[in-house]
């Protein structure tokens, strides 16, 4: 008797195994586009994006393509995915999504609760990026295999991730900072856009990978958002321009025309700024941004060895600078979003006034005046200091 | 009474695993939004002061628990009613906790399991460990002290690495609404955890008799309160309050926001860690204190069947509790204070302690005259 309790004790430590998966069993689902149906009045077109992963495998990749798109309709995204093993061959796993697209038009009509089920899933994390498929499909950016990455996927995030340290017009967005900036008052949504750069000659992936101008993958703007629903958008420098009054530019280059078609450029080494919003005497949207610069190429015969010369061009940045920022922040008080979380940023240091005017802030907000200050310094004019003569 | 020896430190680590408890997962005091952290702030100090009066009835019984001094202050038949009730309350909390395990652990790594299993394989290792007595679990409860404190140390190291995922600007407005809210967030969060430290006036009798009780009680307390109020403000300060108060598991949703350059990831394993250590250390002073009750209050010697048959009393309670997490969640934030908590925890202590003030003093008067 004893023995065979002793025995089925030991028998309950076996059962680690019970509910193991192989890899090749597994479809990992790694990508999701979000596109409105085609076949149904409402509801969603759901692209997912598979990884085979045998043909990663650095010794048995045979031909074929490491990924594949599955796309079925349904009314929800939980749905769609249980749906779509209907053709998917293997159990479809999403615990290792790490993309979200949603194409504008989706966003257009207002996201609602669409980002819900990836905090209430218990297998999905909340850290990966969302971004908006701008004037496409999700399912047609998705599809696009590039010469320097594997998949889709990796190529969509690291062109963003790219961009993001090189120039600053996009933003890697996690689903989780997503959420709170559509829950959060006073602040609204900004989405990094993605777009192809041209148009797939033939649907045949390895016709793309041979050509050497292949279809690519670009980020293009920042989707304004109001609300759940997609406003507007920014475009190349105003997008910059608001990552760097968000304070998020690591480094970019700036132009300062120093004459007829001639310009100095800048880059931009670290960039920080502060946003306030001052009630006294009328509501004043408050900028205050820090930037440290190089000089990298001039097309103007100006000599950098002169304090006098770069107190001038350092002067000039900085107006330029300012007139971009306030252009930027006029396009969304035009909106009537406040996109910078300038009401956010009320509500922490006055919140009775917030408690208050909350109701009509998107009014304020459009009504308020603009105050930007811009401090550049410029600590370097690169190896040289006067350009080569012409002669 | 028992010639089992806890020292001082054992005692601390007692205290504070207790108190970390289950709270450390739970949203609790988010009520007062921003301002969370000012009702762990404030709480400790309110638990400290139930702590005294727990501690000051110990002191004029120091062999007895609290089931057997309640006879004596109340009389055999009333005191043996209360006792009971006691030793009900404790199942009950038991297998409160055990459920809030259950269900932490089936919310992240064992998808697929059943809270049966989970609840079984918890179970056997508390029965076990209470039929090898207080000495042993206190022994255990000092080493999962020191594993808990790193794997805390090293989380919140995580988190400050991952500097982006803190927003320290999210805890402003300070008092926004004023102290109304945190008033109202107060009580409860006193109750849980501060005043289910009635358990330990069932295990004092245990402690060396020249530990100070009273100072290593203080101590354990401030430092599980202070900790407390870091962790409430770290979570503050990466979820936001939208999301801290939404989230069935706070400290899961947060650990799920590290990633520190696409490589230290997926961190859930310490949350795990800590739910199964902290869960079995308060389910197992709860699950003790109802065997060592009922042993007394029924006479009878320690044996493996009251272990058993508690244990699976807690168990089954555990189960069949509530239908969903969702409800037993909300019967713990809105009933079981007001109905369970505050009798047993604040109503009956304090009213022990008048009785016995006031017994005190009369025998005193009488034995004078």
């Amino acid at each position: 008797m004893k023995k065979i309790c002793k025995i089925l004790l030991i028998m309950m430590l076996l059962t680690g195994c019970s509910n193991y998966r192989e890899l090749n069993e597994l479809g990992l689902i790694v990508a999701m586009g979000i596109d409105p149906a085609k076949n149904m009045e409402n509801g969603y077109r759901i692209t997912f994006q598979v990884i085979n992963p045998s043909q990663l495998s650095p010794t048995g990749s045979t031909s074929g393509l490491p990924i594949t798109n599955y796309t079925v309709e349904s009314n929800t995204l939980v749905d769609a995915y249980r749906i779509a093993s209907n053709i998917i061959p293997r159990e479809n796993d999403v615990s290792h999504l790490s993309l979200v697209v949603i194409s504008e038009s989706v966003a257009r009509k207002g996201l609602k609760l669409l980002l819900d089920p990836f905090v209430r899933g218990k297998q999905t994390r909340t850290t990966f990026p969302v971004f908006i498929a701008r004037g496409d499909s999700a399912e047609n950016i998705l599809g696009v295999v590039e010469p320097l990455e594997s998949n889709p996927t990796k190529s969509i995030k690291s062109t963003s991730e790219n961009n993001q340290t090189m120039y600053g017009l996009a933003k890697i967005t996690p689903i989780h900072e997503a959420i709170s900036s559509i829950s959060s008052e006073g602040k609204e949504l900004l989405l990094t856009g993605i777009q192809l750069n041209k148009e797939l000659t033939s649907s045949n992936q390895t016709d793309n990978l041979n050509n050497i101008k292949p279809a690519l993958i670009e980020v293009s703007g920042l989707a304004i958002f109001k609300k759940d629903k997609l406003v507007g958008w920014y475009d190349g420098e105003l997008a910059r321009t608001a990552h760097l009054i968000l304070s998020e530019v690591e480094s970019s280059s700036f132009l300062v025309p120093c004459g007829e078609g001639d310009h100095i450029t800048f880059t931009a080494k670290r960039s920080n700024s502060k946003i306030n919003t001052v009630l006294k005497p009328t509501p004043t949207l408050r900028v205050d941004v820090g930037l440290t610069n190089e000089i990298s190429e001039t097309s103007c015969y100006l000599d950098f060895s002169n304090a006098q010369v770069l107190d001038r061009v350092e002067k000039d940045l900085e107006k330029k600078i300012k007139e971009e920022i306030e252009n930027t922040i006029k396009i969304s008080q035009d909106q009537g979003t406040d996109v910078f979380g300038f009401g956010n940023k009320l509500n922490k240091e006055n919140p009775n006034y917030w408690k208050k005017h909350k109701k009509e802030w998107d009014s304020i907000y459009s009504d308020a005046k603009i105050e930007v200050h811009v401090n550049a310094t410029l600590i370097d004019s690169g190896l040289s200091s006067k350009p080569y003569q012409i002669r | 009474m028992p010639n089992v020896k806890i020292d001082g430190f054992q005692l601390f680590s007692i205290i504070v695993l207790f108190l970390f408890g289950t709270t450390i997962f739970l949203n609790i005091g988010s009520g007062a939004r921003e301002d969370a952290w000012i009702v762990t702030l404030i709480s400790p100090v309110a638990g400290m002061i139930l702590f005294t009066i727990y501690y000051r009835l110990y002191k004029y019984y120091p062999d007895l628990p609290l089931t057997e001094y309640i006879k004596k202050i109340m009389g055999k038949y009333v005191g043996s009613i209360i006792s009971y009730f006691y030793i009900i309350y404790f199942i009950y909390i038991a297998s409160r906790v055990l459920r809030d395990m259950e269900e932490l652990l089936s919310s992240s790594p064992y998808t697929r399991t059943s809270l049966i299993t989970l609840g079984i394989s918890m179970l056997f290792v508390l029965i076990y460990a209470i039929n090898l007595g207080f000495e042993v679990i206190s022994r255990v409860i000092l080493i999962s002290f020191f594993i808990i404190g790193m794997a805390l140390f090293i989380m919140n190291i995580l988190f400050v690495i991952n500097g982006y995922i803190i927003h320290l600007e999210n805890i402003k407005p300070i008092l926004a609404e004023g102290w109304k809210p945190i008033f109202k967030e107060l009580p409860l969060s006193t109750m849980v955890p501060y005043g289910e430290l009635i358990t330990l006036s069932m295990i004092l009798p245990f402690i060396n008799k020249h530990t100070k009780i009273l100072k290593v009680g203080i101590m354990a307390i401030g430092v599980a309160g202070l900790y407390l109020t870091l962790n409430i403000l770290i979570l503050i300060s990466i979820l936001g309050t939208e999301t801290l108060s939404s989230a069935t598991s706070p400290a899961l949703t947060a650990v799920g926001y590290i990633n520190i350059a696409g490589f230290i990831q997926r961190l859930d394993t310490f949350i795990i860690i800590l739910v199964v250590i902290l869960g079995f250390v308060k389910v197992s002073l709860f699950f003790f204190c109802a065997v060592i009750g009922m042993n007394n209050l029924f006479k009878i010697k320690q044996n493996t069947l009251s272990t058993f048959s508690i244990g699976a009393v807690i168990f089954l309670s555990s189960i069949l509790i509530a239908p969903s997490y969702q409800t037993h969640i909300d019967e713990g934030l809105k009933t079981v204070p007001y109905v369970l908590h505050l009798p047993f925890q604040i109503v009956i202590p304090i009213l022990l302690f008048i009785l016995v003030t006031i017994k005190e003093k009369v025998t005193r008067n009488t034995s004078l005259n």
